[in-house]
């Protein structure tokens, strides 16, 4: 088996920083970002559906 | 004391059909043969005595799931008793749902979840082809027919808008993601989530090569692809829990993200469990050496010991790598149960390592590319 250790997180892309306050969600082409945005924009925390072998509907606004 | 998001209850320890993947008969535990078939009354009482004694101590609201096994082979008349047992002794906002294989649903089945305000959620891996390479019965025929049967009894439900809570799929990364996608929608759920198959270093999950290969990254970062520039999106929860996790928001389950999760998981004989997809690491991995049930132990007393609070820590990678990995916020070292390896336990990255930056960095790179066309 391969050492895990030798997987190298240097491969790993580096983060890069976005400012929500800037983007216009109406001119984004692509709905789900659009609406991702939005959502971080106004997250309450809420990890009561946490369990990761059961789906549940994780917005119930939409 | 740690609180509880979740409630996990195993009302039935046995299944109908037998997944080639499953963690809970067919990674090497065997904790499910000693366990009552069905969950009896005297445990469902204290279940729900636990559950009172939950909303007392804690006041962060949890969700209580029905799982198994196959929780629906407990039967219509008994799975109306239990869902109005456990009802009684939380508030009434309290999610409860369950997660089925969909073969037993029936409209005295959806009548009941109705009643008692439980939603469902269908275990479905994608078109027949797809399907029934893993999801198959203990004939080893596949199941697609009869699960779609019960998908559509679900949908055709006058209360389908409230009983259908999503599909949950396994991955075959041999599979083409549009496809999938596609087929998907024409289900009309609410959303859809994803899994890995489970595995370890020891034992790689089928379909992953070797750790640094990338299957599974590349499956997620052509279905990124897809999604991000559909019209008409049907919501996936592991890629926006991924995505919001980039844009620095929060997700929404393990596996993805630094979390704080508290799962509490009731076998179908009152007894606490670690979460159980440990099972996968070694037999009786998710078991407590304090042997605690809720019929001999409280809740207060289990959430404040040292024991609990360690597994609940698991949770959280500790590997070198993960901690110095320009990705942990957003990969969270992935779930617990693919860090295992034999020789050191959970201290590694995940099996799923190379695939979860694989896909991190796709998200990166579309998000930025879509932004960049707006800007």
């Amino acid at each position: 088996m391969e050492d895990l250790n030798t997987v190298k997180t240097a491969e790993a892309p580096q983060p890069a920083g976005i400012d929500l306050s800037e983007i216009d969600v109406s001119k984004l082409p692509s709905p789900v970002l659009a609406r991702l945005i939005e959502e971080v924009r106004n997250e309450e925390p809420s990890g009561i559906d946490a369990y990761s072998r059961f789906h549940n509907r994780h917005n119930r606004s939409r | 004391m740690i609180e509880i998001d979740t409630v996990l209850i195993k009302v039935v320890s046995r299944c109908n059909i037998n997944c080639t993947y499953c963690y809970v008969y067919n990674m090497g535990d065997s904790g499910w043969a000693e366990m009552p078939n069905h969950i009896s009354s005297e445990t469902t009482q204290a279940v729900a005595k636990a559950l009172d004694e939950l909303t007392r101590i804690q006041t962060r609201p949890f969700a209580v799931v029905l799982h198994g096994g196959e929780p629906l082979l407990i039967g219509p008349r008994k799975l109306d008793r239990v869902l109005s047992e456990l009802r009684s002794a939380v508030p009434s906002a309290t999610s409860f749902g369950l997660q089925t294989n969909g073969i037993l649903i029936t409209e005295e089945v959806l009548d009941i979840c109705f009643k008692h305000k439980t939603t469902i959620s269908v275990s479905i891996d994608g078109p027949k082809h797809v399907h029934d390479r893993g999801r198959i019965g203990h004939d080893a025929l596949g199941t697609y027919d009869r699960v779609l049967e019960g998908i559509n009894r679900l949908r055709r439900h006058p209360n389908a808008a409230f009983l259908f809570s999503g599909l949950l799929a396994v991955i075959d990364p041999t599979s083409d993601p549009g496809e999938v996608y596609e087929f998907f929608k024409t289900l009309d759920p609410p959303g859809i989530d994803f899994l890995y198959r489970d595995g370890n270093h020891t034992r790689l999950p089928e379909g992953k090569e070797s750790l640094r290969s990338t299957e599974y990254g590349e499956w997620l970062a052509r279905l990124v692809d897809i999604y991000l520039l559909d019209q008409n999106p049907l919501p996936i929860r592991f890629i926006d829990d991924l995505i919001k996790l980039t844009l620095g928001g929060k997700g929404t389950k393990d596996g993805a993200g630094l979390t704080d999760f508290g799962i509490l998981v009731i076998d179908t004989d009152g007894s606490i469990t670690k979460n159980d997809t440990l099972k996968s690491s070694f037999n009786g991995a998710d078991r407590f050496a304090q042997g605690w049930s809720v019929q001999s132990n409280s809740l207060i007393e289990i959430l404040s010991s040292d024991e609990f609070a360690e597994s609940h820590a698991l949770q959280r990678p500790t590997s070198k790598i993960c901690l110095s990995c320009p990705e942990l916020l957003v990969c969270g070292g992935g779930m617990t149960l693919h860090r295992w390896r034999d020789i050191n336990g959970y201290d590694n990255t995940s099996v799923y390592c190379a695939d979860q930056l694989l896909v991190i960095g796709q998200i990166r790179n579309q998000v930025a590319a879509i932004q960049a066309k707006c800007a």
